[in-house]
């Protein structure tokens, strides 16, 4: 017998009253790869996410994680598990330093959040670790300064480090260049495939041409319905993809 | 700015703030001895009230300044700390040890049922809900005949502490309030600056991103909760015998709106805020009504005041001397504070 995917839906279903806002959707992430998610603007991509990472409750259907039920799990307990999501409107501790940000995610991994007594700022290997993300995200410089006073492409950048300090077997980035300029997406693109390298990762994109150079596998999300999954190519020649997707953006 | 890991001894206690706190300790061991010998002493009394409410209004801080859950029910846990001393030394239960544990244990566990409830809300919802609370116990509290009803409570002795204290002497019950607000402020000290704090100040920030890297915000926030509402009994108990009566007026909402005006004034998610909120209030309560009876209308102008010019409170002079005192440009910068 095979081993089980890293992460699988199965069948997942969200309604807002009259609106479905996920049909029926089962996909597969692989170990090791890059799996894109695109779709038109309202096609339900990010109430996906929070129904992947545990955030949204879904009306049914089921979500496993190395062949683990993890239905039932709250966010942080799937966060414990590996499965940790990003957000496309920036969530940062505003009033915290870069580190701090960051430092956090560490000691929410080291499972140490309920020490009442000991100086957080005594505990060195604390700060190192976080320390090193920052630097892996090319944010050291900018240690001490608080995450409200950084750019929004800086702010974008450490979102992504947030995320990526609990030590995720799978991220799921929502947008993760949402709002910032080409250069800035340049740095946001060489620190995805950075984080490849450590962790599997579901891609919520909109720009179609770092979908196509990022992706191993595509899929292309319309009214809620996953119309196609496959790789780069077969996206590009579907001809459904084309008439639901592609069509409108590259004529 | 870069920092080195080892090189990091982060934030020193600037010499500055340990010569004020020193200072501050010298003249509160000091009071007595100076009220007396200025002939003030019957203010020993409403300074030992003010530590009392200072006890209570940073333990409000804890959830509403630090975490940013806007409690209106946190006269509750005064009042039920207040009651539980207060029906022990009528049965004659007057070991202090005795009754404070109970009180501070009660509470506790009263407000690991209140926020178990209260903290599936959120905003306006949560601010509702708390003070839902508190009214039920008030008015529990002036239904209960047994425990005086809506006279209250009076007792006729303070508590025993066993040690060579005389019950009768305010100056001794001073300085065990002293002894108890030192404490209570060392505890909010080191919670606030372990790991479990930074979890509290993130809740503040943002609590759907404290679950998604993977804390579970609700537990946290319940903590918070009952060691607040453990504090407010400890501030409820050592009230009664300052007092010597309880009423259902603790327990009464408009407690809890002047426990929240003493954090906004003293500072928002500051150790000291609320002691100095009680400090700032009650004197212009007891100053202000010495000429007239509308004092709470000139406090209203006030509190305005602060809160438009200074969002951190009295926190904010504080923290704008250090920075001075330091010689760096550390000025904190004015924000807003959340609703």
């Amino acid at each position: 017998m095979s081993s089980p995917p890293l992460f699988e839906a199965r069948h997942l279903i969200k309604r807002y009253g009259q609106l479905v806002a996920t049909q029926d959707v089962s996909l597969i992430v692989k170990a090791n790869e890059i799996h894109a998610l695109i779709g038109p603007n309202g096609a339900g991509k990010t109430t996906l996410v929070g129904q992947l990472s545990g955030q949204i409750a879904s009306d049914s259907g089921e979500v496993f994680f190395r062949g683990e039920n993890i239905t039932a799990q709250r966010i942080d307990e799937r966060v414990k598990k590996g499965v940790v999501r990003s957000y496309q409107i920036t969530r940062l501790f505003k009033s915290f330093s870069c580190l701090d940000n960051v430092a956090l995610s560490v000691q929410a991994r080291q499972g140490s959040s309920f020490s009442f007594w000991s100086n957080i700022n005594k505990d060195l290997q604390l700060r190192e670790e976080a320390l090193d993300i920052l630097h892996l995200i090319g944010l050291s410089g900018k240690s001490n300064v608080l995450a409200a006073d950084l750019s929004h492409a800086e702010q974008r950048i450490l979102e992504l480090g947030v995320a990526y300090a609990t030590h995720p077997q799978l991220l799921l980035l929502d947008e993760p260049m949402a709002g910032t300029g080409p250069q800035e997406s340049e740095l946001i693109i060489s620190l995805i495939e950075k984080l490849r390298l450590n962790a599997s990762i579901f891609l919520i994109e909109h720009d179609m041409d770092t979908v196509f150079r990022l992706a191993d596998r595509i899929s292309v999300l319309v009214n809620g319905a996953l119309i196609a999954t496959g790789s780069p190519e077969e996206i590009r020649s579907d001809p459904q993809v084309k008439i639901a997707y592609l069509g409108d953006e590259h004529t | 700015m870069s920092l080195h890991p080892h090189q990091s001894s982060p934030n020193p206690v600037p010499l500055a703030q340990t010569l004020g706190v020193l200072a501050i300790l010298i003249l509160a061991l000091a009071m007595p001895f100076l009220l007396d010998k200025i002939g003030l002493d019957y203010y020993l009394g409403s300074l030992t009230k003010m530590m009392i409410y200072g006890i209570a209004a940073c333990s409000l801080n804890l959830i509403l300044g630090y975490a940013g859950l806007v409690s209106f029910g946190h006269a509750a846990y005064m009042g039920i700390g207040a009651y539980a001393v207060g029906i022990l030394i009528s049965q004659g239960q007057v070991n202090a040890w005795v009754d404070i544990s109970f009180s501070v244990l009660l509470c506790a566990f009263l407000a690991l049922l209140m926020g178990f409830i209260c903290l599936r809300t959120k905003g306006v919802y949560f601010i509702m809900i708390t003070l839902a609370f508190a009214q039920m116990l008030y008015y529990l509290s002036n239904s209960i005949k047994a425990f005086g009803g809506d006279e209250g409570l009076s007792i006729k002795s303070r508590l025993d502490f066993g040690i060579q204290l005389s019950q009768k002497s305010d100056v001794h019950l001073y300085f065990l309030v002293l002894i108890f607000l030192i404490l209570s402020l060392y505890l909010i000290h080191r919670i606030m600056n372990s790991k479990f704090g930074q979890v509290i100040k993130a809740i503040k920030d943002d609590d759907v991103r404290v679950d998604s890297i993977g804390i579970h915000a609700f537990k946290y926030k319940l903590a918070i909760f009952v060691i607040a509402g453990a504090l407010g009994g400890l501030a409820g108990a050592l009230m009664v015998n300052q007092q010597k009566y309880v009423s259902p007026n603790l327990l009464h909402w408009t407690q809890s709106g002047t426990l929240m005006v003493m954090v906004i004034l003293g500072g928002v998610g500051t150790l000291s805020g609320g002691l100095w909120g009680a400090l700032l209030l009650l004197t212009l309560e007891s100053v202000i009504s010495e000429y007239t009876l509308h004092w709470q209308f000139f406090v209203g102008w006030i509190l305005l005041a602060v809160i438009l010019m200074a969002p951190k409170g009295l926190a904010s002079f504080s923290a704008l001397w250090s920075a001075r005192s330091k010689g760096r440009d550390q000025v904190p910068k004015v924000k807003t504070i959340k609703p």
